[in-house]
């Protein structure tokens, strides 16, 4: 009997592992749609381990890019500088007027209290790696817990919506970038208003769904987030519509849209640290975070 | 064994560093090659569970579910242990066409399970390319990843033995 239960505890083994990992690949996936938590601390050490190794591995090459900004690039930093300093003057003129404008018409305080408002405290990062497989779009960042930053926070950068806070850790954590196939958005044509959803493909680029049928899209139209949904605040740059493809029969319309944000090359982006009423509900109760007990990588918004 | 997983989170480590700097395509898939060489040191047990632990760590480095990684490990586990019986991948060659091969294989697995539970996405063209450039990266450098990696294997297994043996010695039981 001994003999052959060793025999076949490889098999066994197996057949458990297996049952294992797809029990835990059903269960993460429902916890997603239901947009409950999931991941243990196990994830948060991971990433906090990693990040700054992954800072330093990163240190030669920011090393060299900076001495190539610094000392090689200087060639055309003086004329980019006087062009700078004319636009600037012709901005401050602008300014002075739109100011005087305002104060004649003594609507400055009022909206020097909305600015108030509606002012979201931007918390500098690094992105210090990437996901390891291709087909997976999400970002490591060197700002964490310990930096007020919760899952659920919208990513963004200089050009547009970068993502999603999904994990964290004290000193570390992941985004989910637009591009990931787990993403989506509600969005709006800046143009002509109409209604979507973008999603990540996986790939480049992203993919618009728009429901009604004679809604005006075109290509070159830019599309914003819609601020519905709670997830991102309304007004944020997401890309260009570079084709749209609609068929008569279908109730559903799709377009391409290229990101405004160049995925590729992200080093620094800005995580917005206040996250939207739908994302507090679905963190509500539950310590947020990895090291603590439960990291909820499920920001996804469901598709 | 312990040390092996090390290695192999380490890998990922500076794998998904090197990512940041360096186009996909041109990045070697340590989270891959490590366990596939690692596994065809180690004993069949200990290399299924060392795949499987990889796996997962794999997945806490993605925003990939959790298991999909180890899932597809596991099968590639049977995969690796079926061929080597059949081709030894242990020598530079078969390694790095078996390398090529594998990471096929796993980029077919982990795009059919994203299809399965997310709903199919097109792969492009150039993604396709890309996927092969990555394949011959990998199979170039998994013959290189062989030798250290065996060498730790060795060298922990032969110190687990000599400490075994050494505990023997010291018990003074009478033998029967």
């Amino acid at each position: 009997m001994r003999d052959f239960l060793r025999r076949i505890r490889l098999p066994l083994l197996f057949a458990a592992l297996l049952l294992i990992t797809t029990i835990l690949m059903v269960v993460d996936r429902r916890t997603m749609s239901e947009g409950g938590s999931d991941h243990s601390w196990l994830s948060g050490v991971l990433i906090e381990i990693a990040a700054p190794i992954q800072g330093v591995i990163r240190l030669p090459v920011d090393f060299l890019g900076e001495t190539w900004i610094d000392y090689i690039a200087l060639v055309d930093l003086r004329r980019e500088n006087e062009t700078l300093r004319g636009r600037v003057a012709a901005l401050e003129e602008e300014n002075l007027q739109f100011r005087e404008a305002l104060v004649a018409s003594g609507n400055l305080e009022r909206i020097v209290q909305m600015r108030e408002n509606f002012e979201v405290p931007l918390l500098p990062s690094e992105v210090v790696g990437q996901d390891v497989f291709p087909w997976f779009r999400s970002i490591l960042l060197d700002r964490g817990r310990s930096h007020e930053v919760l899952s659920g926070m919208p990513v963004v950068s200089d050009h547009g919506v970068v993502g999603l806070v999904t994990a964290t850790s004290p000193h570390a954590s992941r985004a989910m970038m637009l591009l990931d196939r787990q993403s989506a958005v509600d969005a709006i044509v800046q143009r002509s208003r109409a209604r979507g959803i973008v999603r990540g493909r996986g790939t480049g680029e992203l993919e618009f769904v728009f429901m009604v049928r004679g809604d005006d899209v075109q290509p070159n139209d830019v599309v914003i987030t819609s601020g519905v949904g709670g997830v991102y605040p309304k007004g944020l740059r997401i890309g260009t519509i570079t084709a749209v493809q609609t068929e008569e029969a279908r109730l559903l319309h799709t377009g391409s849209v290229q990101p405004s944000v160049d995925f590729g090359r992200l080093e620094q982006v800005f995580i917005m640290l206040q996250r939207g009423p739908i994302m507090d509900l679905l963190y509500a109760g539950e310590g947020d975070g990895i090291g603590g007990c439960g990291d909820p990588k499920e920001a996804r918004p469901s598709p | 064994m312990l040390a092996i997983f090390v290695l192999g989170v380490l890998g990922l480590v500076v794998q998904s560093a090197l990512l940041n700097v360096f186009p996909a395509r041109w990045v070697p898939d340590l989270g891959l090659l490590i366990p596939v060489v690692a596994i065809l040191a180690l004993p069949p047990t200990e290399g299924l569970l060392l795949a499987a632990a990889l796996g997962i760590s794999a997945g806490m480095f993605s925003n990939a579910l959790l298991g999909q990684h180890a899932l597809i490990r596991i099968v590639e586990f049977a995969v690796i242990r079926v061929l080597n019986a059949q081709l030894d991948l242990k020598r530079a060659l078969p390694l790095a066409v078996f390398a090529f091969a594998i990471t096929i294989f796993d980029a077919a697995g982990i795009l059919g399970l994203t299809g399965l539970f997310f709903g199919e996405a097109p792969v492009s063209l150039r993604e396709t390319a890309d996927l092969l450039v990555r394949a011959g990266v990998n199979g170039a450098v998994a013959p290189m990843l062989g030798v250290p990696v065996r060498g730790i294997v060795e060298r922990f297994t032969q110190r687990d033995a000599r400490r075994g043996r050494d505990v023997r010695l010291d018990t003074k039981r009478p033998m029967l």
